[in-house]
């Protein structure tokens, strides 16, 4: 059975693999050694590892500077290697000794989840969105604009960039996160995913808008208030973990739902001390926006009956 | 000349004579003054205190806000009394809030105790104020009457002197030393407020013998609250409302003669500008209940909008941004009250859309007592905007209705 010795880095990542079938391997900095190391606090012959008759390799310290120190830290002299995947440090340098009989792990498949995405790297997308996103933030720079600013709004509009830049931190965290794992980082889908996703938050604001000012009260209205950004949020985390190559589906599930489930945690956490002023909703619109016929002032004190029951309790 | 040093004699010997009176009153009187210390059980330290006074034997006035604290929370402290080096145990007998005002029994005081004058003073006489500026020891102000306190809806005698704190529930008394009412307030420079006599005397005339248990006083207070509420309330609705235009909008020019009244405009410096002119409409004084929690305020806001010079959307953002934010006027914390529970709709008033909001809140410890915020805006046709709200606070939910349904049908666009 050969042998096999892996050089490690400090973070115990593989950085070269020796295998041998001869008895007696010398590792050490000279040229003579069969392993070859460029650690300057190990020796020039710093240890042996043979095999002795009856087939046990032992590890031998040729009495080096810095010694041999097995994974516990311990300064060795001579060590049999009993296990698979036993570690020693030589000077500063790690390595690991494995036998060719070790099982390797298993095959990992190339990312497809991407696959039904593709469109979405399409470059005249990312443009539109990019320049739809930018005109929303600039018809709110328009509008909060009165009196000396309004000679100056377009100004601010410098900040625009800067804004959509900030954007961009999510969709560069999941790219970094997918090239660490070795996979397609999928940055330009990304971006256009979380902007895609963004101007429909900025649609679903102005339908709000105009939802709550004709139906304050409808039940209707005040599920899509909570289903709504929910399910935007969840769109924007599904399909980024799917872009990145999350491959398990549970995985994908309880990533997803955990970061949307932020969206009603934190008013949940803030709702626990209690809010003194009033918080009510006051959509208001130019009549022109009205769709649906005014109460009565008879029906709304009827209505503000359920408001002294509820202070009751 | 010769007039003139006339005149500095004349003043000189008023100021003589009242430097007199005023040692005289207090000389006469110290005694049956005391410092009235709430003392922190836990440290022994004071954590309030004011003056207070002897009007019978065992009797003894101070104010309501001097001794809340004690009253709030009985278990984590205790009433003093300190007259001199001595210290001595207080109970509380009876309390008026509304007037701030709350009777002690106290050890058995010998000496020459402070009598009710017959009747308020005349208007420019002289009158002394007793108490415990600061804990600095007690002293004696000079001050001038000067008639009741005008637009008040609560009654106090209007006196020209300096008050400070821990005065608070000292007497003040008129040359002859008859108490013509207790020192409550101060407001800037040599004004000071004084609660009158027939207060004082009313509340001494329905004190009971013993001291009623602590927990008693909880639903005394409600009472009182509820009928000082009914007391403010039932004038405003009872008569017709004055009413004058704002823009195009129709408010009420006075409410009532306890309410003062602001105006306010923005002049249009630029084309751009979206102009607006404020009317609000309040009454001043609010009824302490304790250091964190005021009830008793009413007040009226009204504002006209023109953005004539913007487009209508961005007109909208801006007249929708002001109706966002709508806050109670009385100082309360979450041990206080209840959270706000709030109803908004789109209502027609006087055949406009508007956007109605009504806010309620409820008092943990008075029962039947709210706080309402109320904001209407009226629904645009054109780059104009009627913004109209109040808020009550410490209002029962029958008044607090009939003042919405009467606010709802006259506070319109025209």
């Amino acid at each position: 059975m050969a042998i096999i010795i892996e050089l490690l880095n400090s973070q115990g990542q593989s950085t070269g693999i020796h295998k041998f079938s001869q008895s007696d391997i010398r590792i050490g900095r000279s040229y003579d050694n069969d392993v070859i190391l460029l650690d300057p606090h190990s020796c020039a012959e710093h240890a042996i590892l043979s095999r002795d008759e009856h087939g046990q390799w032992l590890l031998r310290d040729l009495n080096s500077a810095n010694g041999t120190l097995n994974s516990q830290g311990q300064r060795v002299e001579m060590v049999p290697i009993a296990a698979q995947g036993q570690t020693f440090t030589l000077g500063k340098q790690r390595l690991r000794i494995l036998f060719s009989d070790t099982v390797v792990a298993p095959t990992l498949p190339v990312a497809t989840g991407w696959q039904s995405l593709s469109w979405l790297a399409s470059l005249p997308l990312l443009i539109t969105l990019l320049v739809l996103v930018s005109a929303d933030f600039a018809y709110n720079t328009w509008l909060s604009a009165i009196g000396e600013n309004a000679e100056r709004w377009h100004r601010q509009l410098v900040l625009i960039p800067f804004i959509l830049m900030l954007f961009l931190l999510w969709p560069a965290f999941l790219a970094l996160l997918a090239r660490f794992r070795s996979y397609e980082p999928h940055f330009r889908q990304q971006v256009s995913l979380t902007f895609g996703v963004l101007l429909l938050w900025l649609l679903w604001e102005k339908l709000q808008l105009w939802l709550g000012f004709n139906f304050s009260n409808n039940l209707l209205f005040i599920a899509l208030q909570a289903i709504i950004p929910t399910l935007i949020l969840a769109a924007l985390f599904w399909y980024g973990f799917k872009l990145a190559g999350v491959q398990r589906k549970a995985v994908q599930l309880v990533l997803t739902l955990l970061l949307t489930s932020s969206y009603w945690s934190i008013p949940y956490l803030q709702s626990i001390t209690p809010t003194l002023q009033p918080s009510y909703q006051a959509e208001l619109l130019p009549a022109a926006f009205l769709i649906t016929t005014p109460t009565s002032t008879e029906a709304f004190l009827i209505q503000t009956e359920t408001l002294y029951q509820q202070v009751n309790q | 000349m010769l007039l003139r040093s006339f005149c500095c004699c004349l003043l000189f010997m008023a100021l003589a004579v009242c430097a007199d009176v005023a040692q005289q009153v207090f000389s006469q009187y110290q005694d049956a003054l005391m410092e009235v210390q709430v003392v922190e059980l836990q440290s022994q330290h004071k954590s309030s205190f004011g003056s207070g006074f002897y009007v019978a034997p065992e009797l003894v006035v101070t104010n309501y806000h001097v001794i809340s604290s004690f009253l709030d929370t009985p278990e984590s402290y205790q009433l003093i009394a300190k007259m001199g080096e001595t210290l001595n145990p207080l109970q509380v007998i009876a309390v008026d809030v509304v007037n701030d005002l709350a009777l002690l029994k106290a050890p058995e005081h010998k000496g020459l105790l402070f009598s009710l004058a017959e009747k308020l003073p005349e208007q420019g006489e002289a009158v002394f104020s007793l108490g415990n500026p600061h804990g600095l020891g007690m002293v004696v102000v000079p001050g001038t009457y000067n008639g009741l306190k005008q637009q008040s809806f609560y009654p106090r005698l209007h006196v020209t002197g300096s008050l400070n704190s821990g005065m608070s529930g000292g007497p003040s008394v008129n040359a002859a030393g008859d108490v013509v009412g207790v020192n409550v307030a101060t407001r800037g420079n040599q004004v000071a407020f004084v609660v009158p006599l027939a207060q004082v005397a009313a509340l001494i005339g329905v004190a009971p013998e013993t001291a009623p248990a602590n927990s008693e006083f909880t639903e005394l207070v409600r009472e009182q609250l509820l009928e000082n509420q009914q007391n403010m309330l039932a004038p405003i609705l009872a008569s017709d409302w004055l009413m004058k235009a704002l823009g195009r909008g129709q408010v009420p020019e006075t409410i009532a003669p306890f309410m003062t009244c602001w105006g306010h405009t923005n002049t249009s410096q630029t084309a751009n500008e979206l102009r607006s002119a404020r009317a609000s409409c309040a009454l001043q004084e609010q009824i302490f209940l304790s250091r964190d929690f005021y009830t008793g305020s009413i007040e009226m806001q009204f504002e006209w909008l023109d953005g004539s010079a913007l487009p209508l959307l961005k007109f909208n953002h801006h007249y929708a941004q002001k109706i966002a934010n709508s806050r109670s006027e009385n100082r309360a914390t979450a041990k206080d009250v209840t959270e706000f529970s709030c109803h908004s709709d789109v209502v027609q008033l006087n055949e406009r859309a508007t956007r109605v909001v009504y806010c309620v809140r409820g008092y943990k410890a008075y029962s039947g007592l709210y706080d309402v915020v109320y904001v209407a805006a009226t629904v645009s046709r054109q780059q104009q905007g009627f913004i109209s709200r109040f808020s009550l606070s410490g209002v029962s939910k029958e008044n607090a209705d009939a003042l919405t349904r009467k606010f709802m049908e006259t506070v319109v666009w025209q």
